[in-house]
């Protein structure tokens, strides 16, 4: 009898739990934070979809190291879900959380978090129009949000196709991916009206300006492609590829281009090509400047990512381990 | 030590007071009804249909009488089961013996599927499962419904619950004539409508704040009349309809970005069964189905608006003969055809599946040698497997009602439609997922006992998973996946006087592990290592009272065994009481309290589930 009794008192006593913690527990290191501010490479990990386990990794380019999961261990609670991309504007970052319908900013090296704007259906990409004032593309809402960045506030909606994307400012217009109906908006960077639409045979995923022209790389149905656009109004195609990109990045006149095995690389003026063979197991995104080239390997989507760093000569110097689904990277 | 005794003696005086007449009439029924193989571990639930069932829906039914676990975003919210460490879709729902889980997802919602409308319940495990279909590479669940020619009742009830929530049964089995012809009718339908206004606390950040569960309704309306002619003395004739129609809000994750998503299902289904039994040595059986399903999917904050349905056409043959007294021949042959339209598909799909099964069941030394071996061959838009099985059980001392078994099958999961057509990303040329299972165990029963255990070991290769190829995600055959555990059910019936007492249970012990190729795997994602369930039955007179306890253990939420979802234990306690009115009319009152010790929890990430509540259910029922 003592022992049903003690069997209903531990199940009674296990059963006060109301003020533990009783979710999803992600891998933390909870060590304080401590990075030396300067040569930090951001690095986004979106996490999956609806579990709230979106992060924040820095790697500093001084002492070669990672931390991981910065924005929780800095401010005690989950960055999101889905963290779809970043801004480095002045000292401040501007975080995109795509299924959390906000964007956070953070001081870019305490990285204490310092305001949020809300009020956004599904975010995606931020635009810096100028220090007060930004934009922000949409899947789902069909409305592009004006962001007023001394209130941090949404001050002005105005009308857009259904899923916008990347965008990018040359010469006052503003070139925005439209990847619903595969076209390129343009829109007037002062009124905000729209100038035209110019209709393509890719999705416009990567967007880039170089030499006030509009670069534009993506994927057909079969392969890839990459288009320049000029004010006239002419397509050119650049490059072709058979296989479709993951990532595309620009840097120093030359192309990136990721493809499953291989980064391609294009410089756009001179029209030199070469290539090297990555060993990323599911590439996802790319990013290069003058520290190295970096791939994202989201290995299989349900397991903590990696970066792989690459120098200019093509070898690989570092395996970064990151958080769940490493995508963008920044600095 | 002691507890071994306790259990040892426990086990003893059950059986001594087995020895009396008693005669028990439990909340369920573990019976020694066949499903499946002999050589495997089958469960088996009988007289549902007469019983007050107080779980609204198959998930919940299961969950806390079985070793499937079920992922599950909510009440009234999408529930998918894992058998075995199986994926979703190696979990075979069948309805009289005809797969019902969805062509074009390989999955069914087990949220959506009704109890009280069956008359049996069977769990079978991978092995018994080529006796009924192919894809059950974890297992399958067996409906069984059918007019009953034994009683006639009429049972109307409702049922209160906390946040909102009610449900309306009405249940009929009434046996009449017509001209000179003995018919059974059966109606069995339930109307659910949950608001689901629950209390969560919202844990993304400190300090935790308590918040009311919003758009998260969901209904049902349930409905299938059935009837049943014996055209002659051999001849058996049935007919059923089911109509099943949910309607939910889907609301979002914690901590996300609140979305307007609703789902809309439609469902038709009908049944004819013609059964042709001259002899016991010889019968013969035919079955059709249509099935028409209508998945309609809104969500107006990321502007989805689709509609995925299929209409399917099932035929099929058994037949079995007993030629000897120690020999037993099973045969089926079926066919299935569907077609299917979605925003998704470039246009309309369609898919064929053929199959056949030839199974001899012989036994020696007075039936205490089982042997059991058969094969399955299916056919499905020109691929083909060829599916062996088979096993042995051996009572080894007749006057003992124990057994042990040893069985063996290989199984495959043909892709879905989704899986080939879906734009973009599907993939046509998708070879099936195969698996090898193997089992064996020990199984003790009699009227008063039953104790089964099993240890399993299945291999599982081609595994279809979605790759990114250039932002696009294609299915793919490529992982691999191994399951190895132990299977637990007991159930002992004591009669002390007019008290009458039931202890019963079951748990799963599985390492579940998975990956690329045999030598890099790591435990696969939300299967839990334990899961155990205990349920206390009291009876005394007209009341009965039901305490269940169930423990879910931690389960891992990324393939790197990094993040993970933590245990939970859940308890419930129900009271039932019946009134007699007349000789014929009584009225049934069930009052239960669910999550007894309001436990908090989550099943999956950041989906809230409910804390403690209540439901009180009347029922007036009429028994001819």
């Amino acid at each position: 009898m003592e022992r049903v009794v003690a069997i209903i008192l531990i199940i009674c006593l296990n059963s006060c739990q109301k003020d533990e913690y009783f979710g999803p527990v992600y891998p933390s290191n909870s060590d304080e934070v401590s990075i030396t501010p300067g040569n930090l490479i951001y690095i986004g990990c979106e996490g999956n979809f609806q579990f709230n386990n979106a992060s924040l990794s820095v790697f500093n380019l001084e002492d070669e190291t990672i931390q991981n999961d910065i924005y929780k261990r800095t401010n005690n609670k989950q960055l999101g879900d889905v963290l779809q991309s970043i801004i480095h504007h002045g000292d401040s970052l501007f975080l995109v959380i795509n299924n959390s319908g906000l964007i956070r900013i953070l001081n870019d090296s305490t990285f204490e978090e310092l305001a949020i704007i809300e009020g956004f259906n599904s975010p995606r990409h931020m635009l810096m129009l100028n220090d007060k004032k930004a934009l922000v593309s949409d899947f789902g809402g069909g409305a592009l949000s004006v962001v007023d960045l001394v209130s941090n506030s949404i001050t002005n909606q105005i009308q857009a196709p259904e899923w916008t994307e990347r965008m990018v400012l040359i010469d006052d217009m503003i070139y925005i991916s439209n990847m619903k109906d595969s076209s390129i908006l343009i829109i007037d960077a002062l009124s905000f009206e729209k100038i035209d639409e110019i209709q393509l045979s890719i999705e416009p995923s990567y967007l880039f300006s170089l030499d006030h022209k509009l670069v534009i790389a993506g994927n057909a149905k079969k392969g890839a492609k990459l288009i320049s656009f000029v004010k006239s109004g002419a397509l050119e195609t650049l490059a072709e590829f058979n296989n479709r990109i993951s990532g595309s990045a620009l840097y120093d006149s030359v192309g990136y281009f990721l493809l499953n095995n291989t980064v391609k690389m294009i410089n756009l003026r001179s029209q030199n090509e070469g290539q090297f063979s990555h060993t990323a197991q599911t590439p996802y995104s790319l990013y290069v400047d003058e520290s190295g080239i970096y791939i994202s390997d989201v290995i299989d989507y349900l397991s903590r990512g990696k970066v792989l760093r690459y120098d200019a000569s093509s070898q690989l110097i570092q395996e970064l381990e990151t958080g769940l689904i490493p995508q963008v990277i920044l600095r | 030590m002691k507890w071994k005794w306790t259990f040892l003696f426990t086990f003893c005086l059950g059986h001594l007071f087995s020895q009396k007449t008693l005669e028990l009439r439990p909340v369920d029924v573990l019976d020694s009804n066949q499903v499946g193989l002999q050589s495997s571990f089958n469960i088996h639930f009988d007289s549902i249909a007469q019983e007050q069932i107080n779980e609204l829906d198959l998930l919940a039914f299961l969950s806390s009488r079985s070793s499937i676990n079920f992922k599950t975003l909510g009440p009234g919210l999408l529930s998918t089961p894992t058998f075995r460490g199986g994926d979703a879709n190696h979990t075979q729902l069948l309805w009289n013996g005809l797969k019902i889980n969805s062509p074009m997802l390989g999955t069914i919602d087990f949220s959506t599927i009704p109890v009280s409308q069956f008359s049996d319940i069977s769990i079978i495990t991978g092995n018994s499962m080529n006796l009924y279909s192919s894809g059950g590479l974890g297992g399958g669940v067996l409906l069984e419904q059918s007019p009953d020619y034994k009683s006639d009742f009429i049972e109307i009830g409702q049922l209160v619950s906390s946040f909102g929530n009610y449900s309306t049964t009405a249940r009929v089995n009434k046996n009449f004539k017509f001209r000179n012809k003995s018919l059974a009718f059966g109606l069995m339908s339930d109307i659910q409508t949950l608001s689901n206004r629950f209390l969560y606390q919202d844990i993304s950040q400190t300090p935790y704040s308590s918040e009311v569960m919003n758009n998260a309704s969901f209904t049902r309306r349930n409905i299938s009349p059935m009837l049943s002619i014996p055209i002659s003395k051999s001849i058996n004739v049935t007919a059923i309809y089911w109509y099943n129609e949910t309607s939910r809000s889907i609301p979002s994750a914690i901590n996300t970005s609140p979305s307007i998503a609703q789902q809309e299902d439609v469902v038709h289904r009908s049944m004819g069964i013609i059964d042709y039994t001259p002899s016991n040595t010889f019968g013969l059986s035919y079955r059709a189905m249509y099935e028409d399903n209508v998945n309609a999917y809104s969500d107006t904050a990321l502007s989805i608006d689709n509609s995925n349905d299929y209409q399917t056409v099932q035929n099929q043959v058994d037949a079995h003969i007993k030629p000897l007294k120690v020999l037993e021949i099973k045969g089926q042959v079926n066919h299935s055809y569907t077609q299917a339209v979605s925003k998704n598909y470039s246009e309309k799909k369609t898919n064929y599946t053929l199959g056949s099964m030839l199974k001899a069941e012989y036994s020696i030394l007075k039936e205490s040698v089982v042997f059991e071996l058969g094969s399955r061959y299916t056919s499905f838009n020109e691929k083909n497997a060829l599916l062996p099985f088979g096993g042995v059980s051996i009572k080894p001392i007749s006057k003992i009602p124990i057994s042990a078994f040893v069985s063996a099958s290989q199984s495959a999961r043909f892709p879905t439609l989704n899986e080939m057509y879906w734009s973009p990303g599907g993939n046509d040329s998708l070879q099936p997922e195969r698996g090898q299972l193997l089992e064996f165990g020990l199984n003790y029963q009699t009227a008063y006992q039953e104790l089964k255990v099993a240890f399993f070991n299945g291999e599982y290769s081609d595994r279809i998973r979605w790759l990114p190829d250039g932002g696009v995600f294609v299915p793919t055959n490529v992982n691999y996946s191994i399951s190895k555990g132990i299977d637990l059910l007991f159930q002992q019936k004591v009669k002390i006087g007019a008290h009458r007492f039931i202890i019963g249970g079951n748990g799963q012990y599985i390492n579940a592990q998975g990956g690329n190729s045999k030598t890099q795997t790591q435990a696969l994602s939300f299967i839990p290592n334990y899961t155990a369930n205990i349920s206390l039955d009291y009876q005394y007179r007209q009341l009965g009272l039901r305490y269940t306890y169930s423990y879910f253990d931690k389960r891992f939420i990324s393939n790197d065994e990094s993040s993970y979802m933590p245990a939970y234990q859940l308890s419930s306690l129900a009271g039932k009481y019946s009134v007699t009115l007349s000789s014929a009319f009584s009225l049934n009152f069930t009052a239960s309290v669910s999550n007894l010790f309001d436990w908090q929890y989550q099943n999956m990430p950041w989906r809230p589930m409910p804390g403690r509540f209540y439901s009180l259910k009347i029922a007036l029922k009429w028994k001819g």
